[in-house]
């Protein structure tokens, strides 16, 4: 669903290939969010989460920036993937970002008061002290007047990541990237840290990526849900399609490897099997080699289709329920 | 049911901040700690990071000594072993790392690596029967003995994990103490490693010790579990029992926190305000009480003590008869799957299934 207005984001095809290598590491991936949803991007580790977040802001290291291909439009207007230098005007303007590890973002030799408003220097004028201070309020580091002079080393792992996420507002970003805010962190912090950015998504206009591969998160915060497998999504869709009716079997393999905190414990499934590397990876659908429905017909490649107006899968056989009905 | 492994009053203070002129202050990273893990059994200690966790296993694997109090292994205060007993022990308890990547060493093959631990312990063991035993247990672990001669970067993550279970299984442990073994794990490959440890206990009637800050896991692994708060346990008893009712207030603020994953699933979510005290100025009393709801005046004058409350269970709060009183919905029901979806669940599994067993 979107809006009649091209959304906040909306990244076209984006594909990656290293070299000569025989497949590409990213393979056509689009995705879209607008003001006020927040997309949660899921999926093992390894399967290109960071890289399509760090292609979004136009941080790729220049041995994968020559690779990319594909287009991005932001607040209407289009940027070409592989020209960075379009984007780092709106980079920590526009687009905010909490990259994957908070120590080793911070500078330790800087007090983080410091570091917030030099995030507001770069963009604006005045020393942005006063700001700074104002978004260490916000984000819910007490008595901020006094921790503002503290070093990195000085806070705890959860204050160092409102520290990140405060960095990452001051200049009311558009579009906020958040890649995994929160796995470093116990369940009481990241509790904190969750209410934290939903606060914000209901407040602000802003528009969110989520990376995560804890589906707990996922289901707390997105309004929209992309699945991704080997460089490629096989589901997208609202986030309450995905949860209540999922459909490609790596999403189901996904859910059903979760223990639950609650009924019987039975033994867990699992997606048997590891990931192809990229010298192996099969050329139809990249699931094949650990899915336990791949027939024949899997050696092509499954297109991302609609299976409801708010749901797409990358399966031949979706939904399984109706075309696998007597074959499994 | 025998007890195996027991802390009796255990603590330990790590001196901080002093120097050759200045004595510093110490930090009581564990503090007057007492529990029974008894033989077979999956025990688990959960509890905030920095709250004493890895502490507490080292010292009840004797990788450092205690501060105050004793821990006994089988009857016997480990403290007091000497030479060939410390070897002994070392072949009895056996450590699992958090982290599959930094935990084995680089330059050697896996087959190095396992026959390590069985040199070791196992001095009796010719070359031929050496390698035969490290094919033995790579395919206990469910990796291919052909691998052998391969090193730990050519693995992923989980298989990465299995070997570090592997060289851990390799002296015939009774004891394994597993600190975070899942947790740089991504949900898929967590499972596999989950549901392996579930079999080697079952199949070696193995005690494990784990620690894990997910806590959905813990609930599926273990039998007994711990809570733990800036040093001390606070809540003790049967995994399904502290679920069900957890009673001390921080036990509650955790479980709440958890995040579930169903869509629209409904937490009456206790918060936790404020940041874990420094543990090198504990408050007074109950040293959960800045962050407690239910505090009370004598909350900052007395420690609570352990009270047994249900069979098997203790916990050490002065008001946990109010606490429990006050109701709590731990992973409320939340819109739940389509028909078609639950369909799909169930083919994935019978499927699964016929992989497993042609
Ligand atoms: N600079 C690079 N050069 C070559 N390959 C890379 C580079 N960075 C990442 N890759 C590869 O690209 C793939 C995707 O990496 P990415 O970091 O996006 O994964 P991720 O989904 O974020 O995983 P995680 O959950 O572990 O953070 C991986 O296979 C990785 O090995
Ligand atoms: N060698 C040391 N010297 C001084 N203090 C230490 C030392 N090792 C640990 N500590 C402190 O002791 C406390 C308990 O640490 P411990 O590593 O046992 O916690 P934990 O519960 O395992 O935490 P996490 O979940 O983060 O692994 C912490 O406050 C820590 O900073
Ligand atoms: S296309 Fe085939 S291999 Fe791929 S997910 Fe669907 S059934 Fe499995
Ligand atoms: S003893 Fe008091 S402060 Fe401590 S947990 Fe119980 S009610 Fe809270
Ligand atoms: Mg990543
Ligand atoms: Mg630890």
């Amino acid at each position: 669903m979107e809006s009649k207005d091209s959304p906040m984001l909306k990244l076209c095809d984006m594909s990656l290939k290293i070299g000569s290598q025989n497949a590409d590491l990213m393979s056509g991936v689009s995705l879209s969010v607008d003001r006020g949803e927040t997309l949660c991007i899921v999926g093992e580790s390894g399967c290109g989460k960071s890289l399509t977040a760090l292609t979004i802001m136009g941080l790729l290291p220049p041995a994968l920036l020559r690779g990319v291909r594909g287009t991005m439009k932001f607040d209407g207007q289009s940027y070409a993937l592989d020209d960075p230098t379009a984007l780092a005007d709106i980079r920590g303007r526009k687009i905010g970002m909490i990259f994957q590890e908070p120590m080793s973002s911070l500078n330790p030799a800087f007090q983080i008061g410091d570091q917030v408003a030099e995030a507001w220097r770069c963009h604006n004028p005045g020393d942005g002290r006063d700001e700074a201070l104002e978004m260490l309020r916000k984000v819910g580091i007490p008595a901020p007047e006094l921790r503002m002079n503290d070093y990195p080393h000085q806070l705890s792992g959860g204050m160092r990541q409102r520290v990140m996420i405060a960095m990452a507002l001051i200049n009311n970003p558009d579009l906020l990237i958040a890649d995994e805010p929160t796995t470093a962190l116990d369940v009481t912090i990241q509790a904190q840290i969750l209410d934290l950015i939903s606060d914000l998504q209901k407040s602000g206009d802003m528009a969110t990526i989520m990376i995560t591969h804890d589906l707990g998160v996922v289901a707390e915060l997105a309004t929209k849900v992309a699945v991704m497998y080997a460089g490629k999504v096989v589901e997208a869709g609202s986030a309450e399609e995905i949860f209540s009716d999922p459909q490609h079997p790596y999403t189901i393999g996904l859910m059903l490897s979760l223990p639950s905190l609650r009924g019987p414990k039975s033994r867990l499934s699992t997606v048997a099997g590891m990931v192809p590397t990229i010298e192996t990876m099969p050329h139809g659908c990249r699931f094949s080699t650990r899915c336990p429905f791949a027939q024949s017909r899997c050696a092509e490649v499954p297109p991302l289709q609609s299976v409801c107006a708010d749901h797409q899968v990358a399966c031949h056989f979706a939904p399984l329920d109706q075309s696998l009905k007597g074959v499994a | 049911m025998t007890v195996i492994v027991e802390a009796q009053d255990l603590g330990k203070h790590y001196p901080v901040g002093g120097n050759l002129l200045q004595k510093g202050t110490s930090l009581k990273a564990v503090d007057g700690v007492n529990l029974k893990v008894h033989a077979g059994e999956t025990f688990a200690i959960v509890g905030e990071s920095g709250c004493g966790k890895s502490t507490l296993a080292r010292l009840l694997m004797r990788l450092m000594l205690p501060t105050s109090g004793e821990v006994i292994f089988e009857g016997r205060a480990i403290a007091k072993l000497k030479g060939a007993e410390v070897r002994a022990l070392r072949k009895d308890l056996q450590f699992i790392f958090q982290d599959p990547f930094s935990s084995l060493n680089p330059r050697m093959t896996v087959a190095q690596l396992i026959a390590e631990p069985l040199e070791i312990h196992r001095p009796n063991l010719t070359a031929g029967e050496r390698r035969k035993e490290v094919g033995r247990l790579l395919a206990e672990v469910g990796l291919r003995p052909s691998h052998m001669d391969r090193y730990p970067h050519e693995f992923s993550g989980g298989q990465r994990q299995r070997i570090g279970i592997a060289r851990a299984l390799a002296s015939d442990p009774k004891v394994v103490i597993a600190d975070e073994p899942v947790s740089a794990l991504d949900v898929s490959v967590q499972a596999q490693v989950v549901n392996l440890m579930g079999d080697l206990c079952d199949q070696r009637g193995l005690t494990l010790i784990v620690i894990a800050h997910d806590l959905a896991v813990i609930r599926h692994m273990s039998d007994r579990i711990a809570v733990m708060y800036l040093g001390r346990v606070v809540e003790t008893g049967p995994t399904d029992e502290v679920f069900a009712n957890p009673r001390h207030p921080y036990t509650r603020a955790l479980m709440s926190a958890i995040p579930v994953a169903e869509f629209g699933a409904t937490q009456s979510r206790q918060h936790l305000s404020g940041e874990p005290p420094s543990p090198l100025a504990p408050p007074s009393g109950c040293s959960f009480r800045t962050r407690c709801p239910f505090a009370t005046e004598i909350c900052a004058q007395m420690q609570p003590v352990n009270e047994t409350v249900a069979p098997g269970t203790e916990v050490a709060c002065h008001h946990w008869r109010d606490v429990s009183s006050v109701s709590l919905t731990i992973a409320a029901s939340a819109t739940g799957r389509s028909p078609g979806a639950e369909a799909r669940f169930a083919m994935y599994r019978t499927a699964l299934a016929n992989q497993d067993s042609p």
